[in-house]
């Protein structure tokens, strides 16, 4: 099953410079473990990143634990950073995922985002971004590949 | 001195060993002790979560991390 989605607009050109002005934004919903309630919040997919990110202000809030702590090569030196573990819920995929997320800080007035989702979080999904209709899919692989068989 | 100070120097001082017996594994390490090593991270996870709950503890993989990630920046609206 492939899940479909994209932000609210009323036709494929204002998705499509809503998408663009926005980028890939899921509703998540972040919890410090599965056994605690949690907070929603929106996160970007970034196919750029090589870590999982979160904003350091949301992690505080959530009450996620610390787990490391990582040198991060900034433009005006190294800065230590704290790495946190939580759950990430994905209501539209109904799935629940585990993962370490390095804190960043979120800077400018409207925060659009809490979570950075990079390839760790991409590493399990097949992903597609489709500009012109301003839609973006995400499948987890077996559900694709049970329908797909390939001839030699 | 920072959070996790002792963990990553008990980390630091052990790295060598943890990498001839468990190169690719997650360890688990608070204070000067080693909690334990575990296959892949979800197993980890389910150790931290039922175990420490709220307490910082160190966890790591062995052997596959960078020194220094590049800086990440969110964007805004």
């Amino acid at each position: 099953m492939i899940h479909q989605f994209g932000p609210a607009g009323q036709d494929s050109h204002e998705r499509k410079l809503t998408l663009r002005s926005n980028g890939p934004i899921l509703d998540v919903v972040a919890k410090p473990s599965s056994k605690f309630a949690g907070l929603n919040c929106k996160a970007l997919i970034d196919t750029g990143a090589s870590v999982n990110c979160i904003d350091n202000n949301r992690a505080r809030k959530l009450g996620l634990i610390i787990i490391d702590y990582k040198i991060i090569q900034s433009a005006s030196g190294q800065i230590k950073t704290p790495v946190y573990i939580g759950v990430l819920d994905i209501p539209e995929l109904q799935i629940s995922i585990s993962g370490q997320f390095y804190g960043a800080e979120l800077v400018g007035i409207e925060k659009i985002y809490h979570y950075l989702l990079g390839r760790p979080f991409l590493s399990d999904f097949i992903f597609s971004y489709n500009g012109p209709e301003g839609i973006l899919h995400l499948a987890k692989p077996s559900n694709i590949l049970t329908e797909t068989t390939f001839d030699e | 001195m920072s959070m996790l100070s002792k963990e990553i120097d008990t980390f630091i001082s052990k790295e060598a060993a943890f990498k001839n017996e468990h190169l690719g594994e997650w360890v688990i390490i608070k204070g000067d002790k080693v909690i334990g090593f575990f296959k892949d991270f979800q197993a980890a996870a389910d150790r931290v979560f039922s175990d420490f709950e709220t307490t910082p503890v160190l966890l790591r993989q062995i052997g596959f991390e960078p020194k220094t990630y590049p800086n990440v920046k969110f964007a805004t609206a």
